[in-house]
């Protein structure tokens, strides 16, 4: 009986649906009023289909647009590190497209990340075979986020600045003093610059940038802001920097590997034995 | 009510209406439509897809011989058609439906007879209005059209329902 009423109304609805169709198709054909009106209806109904449509498709791509602006950001900071590099330079118009910084840039999201312990770790999805190898930095367009310690071919492995054996060469605005930065052990945004000499004036909202000193990173990638500056032990002074970058927020990164990594570690070493 | 006595009430009252959408036009805010009658007042033995057929052909004639636009008093009255059971049902209960020969409404009361009315043209004339405005008129102007509309032909349905199918309450 049930089964018999819902076929009823299902049977209702369909002649109802099929009847109001001609109406309207009548009404479509004998009316140029109606026929405006119902025109203009159909674009609003057809062209809120088609939004909802491309709203919901754009909801599911948004991962992958999301990457592709990642990659493309990725990209940007490399060519913005180039000309900010050419503008310091005096033969800016003569050199221009012809610099490099001798770093290359690989995009990659982060596979697992730890930000809860005292030595804090970072896997990415790329790998030897993507051109990531151990001492490439790791950074985003906020700052620096770590360093490479292993690769296999598909993955790396690396320590993230949240680790205490971690240390970056950074500088106090562009032509300051310059010193490492290590993480204050405490926050994912706290970190503090040591080694300062007592008569530098450090001024809270000072922006730090990577100082180029290491084989590892470029010059000119800002890492944070200072906070407020400590004696310590009467001879140097610490400074308290917040970092740009807040590592529970990060997704993507970007890994910079030096071309001439090699080449300089080689050297270093010659050196060494020279020295010894 | 024997079987093809609603089929001659339904030609006659169509072509009433028709005469009317001709003849009886007093103002632009008031519309006079039996139509909500011949649709409420259709047996219960006809199911709603018959209902529906009769709507249909009720609106097709009146626009075709009244020289109104095609389409436009179908379109209004098949909602209507399609809740008629439904809004009886709303108004006097399951038992009105119990008598399936006689048109329902020999068996309201006069306040069931005019709420069942004033329901059904006010359902009506919403659709109509609104189609027939094509968006060209403001919403009060529609508003006033509807509701005046909507009093002046339930009115009239109540009165000449009550003198066509009588009453058996």
């Amino acid at each position: 009986m049930p089964r018999r009423k819902s076929s009823a109304i299902v049977l209702s609805a369909a002649i109802f649906i099929l009847l109001e169709v001609a109406a309207i198709a009548m009404l479509h054909s004998s009316s140029v009023l109606q026929d405006i009106w119902l025109n203009r209806v159909s674009h609003r109904v057809s062209g809120w289909l088609w939004g909802s449509g491309n709203r919901i498709a754009g909801y599911f791509q948004l991962n992958s647009r999301n990457k592709l602006l990642q990659e493309e950001n990725a990209r940007l900071s490399e060519e913005l590190r180039k000309y900010r590099e050419l503008e310091k330079s005096e033969e800016y118009l003569s050199k221009a497209g012809t610099i490099d910084d001798g770093f290359e840039y690989i995009f990659a999201r982060i596979v697992k990340m730890g930000t809860n312990s005292q030595r804090n770790y970072i896997i990415v999805d790329k790998g030897l075979l993507d051109g990531v190898s151990p001492d490439c930095g790791i950074v985003t367009s906020e700052g620096v986020v770590g360093v490479i310690d292993a690769a296999d071919e598909h993955l790396a492995y690396g320590r993230t600045l949240m680790n205490p054996s971690m240390h970056v060469s950074v500088r106090i605005g562009r032509e300051g003093v310059a010193g490492p930065l290590s993480w204050n052990g405490r926050s994912s945004t706290g970190a503090v610059l040591s080694g300062i000499p007592l008569g530098y004036k450090a001024e809270p909202g000072d922006t730090l940038w990577t100082s180029g000193y290491s084989s590892i990173f470029p010059a000119e990638i800002p890492v944070g802001v200072v906070t407020g500056s400590s004696t310590r032990s009467g001879a140097s002074q610490d400074v308290q920097v917040r970092l740009l970058q807040d590592f529970k927020a990060l997704d993507y990164v970007t890994v910079v590997r030096n071309r001439n990594h090699s080449a300089i570690e080689a050297l270093e070493q010659k050196a060494e034995e020279v020295q010894r | 009510m024997k079987k093809g006595r609603y089929f001659i009430i339904f030609a006659i009252l169509t072509l009433a209406q028709a005469l009317i959408s001709n003849y009886f036009l007093f103002s632009q805010y008031i519309l006079i439509s039996l139509l909500p009658l011949l649709i409420i007042s259709i047996p219960s033995r006809y199911n709603t897809p018959v209902a529906l057929g009769l709507a249909f052909a009720a609106g097709f004639i009146v626009d075709f011989v009244g020289g109104g636009t095609l389409g436009l008093t179908s379109c209004a009255l098949l909602p209507l058609a399609l809740l008629r059971i439904t809004l009886l049902r709303l108004v006097s209960g399951e038992e009105i439906l119990s008598d399936r020969d006689d048109s329902p409404v020999t068996h309201q009361t006069t306040a069931e007879q005019a709420l069942t009315m004033v329901l059904g043209c006010l359902l009506f004339f919403t659709i109509y209005v609104w189609i027939d405005a094509a968006g060209t008129r403001p919403f009060w102007f529609n508003a006033v059209r509807a509701i005046l509309s909507t009093v002046v032909s339930s009115l009239l349905c109540v009165l000449l329902g009550n003198f066509i199918f009588g009453r058996n309450r």
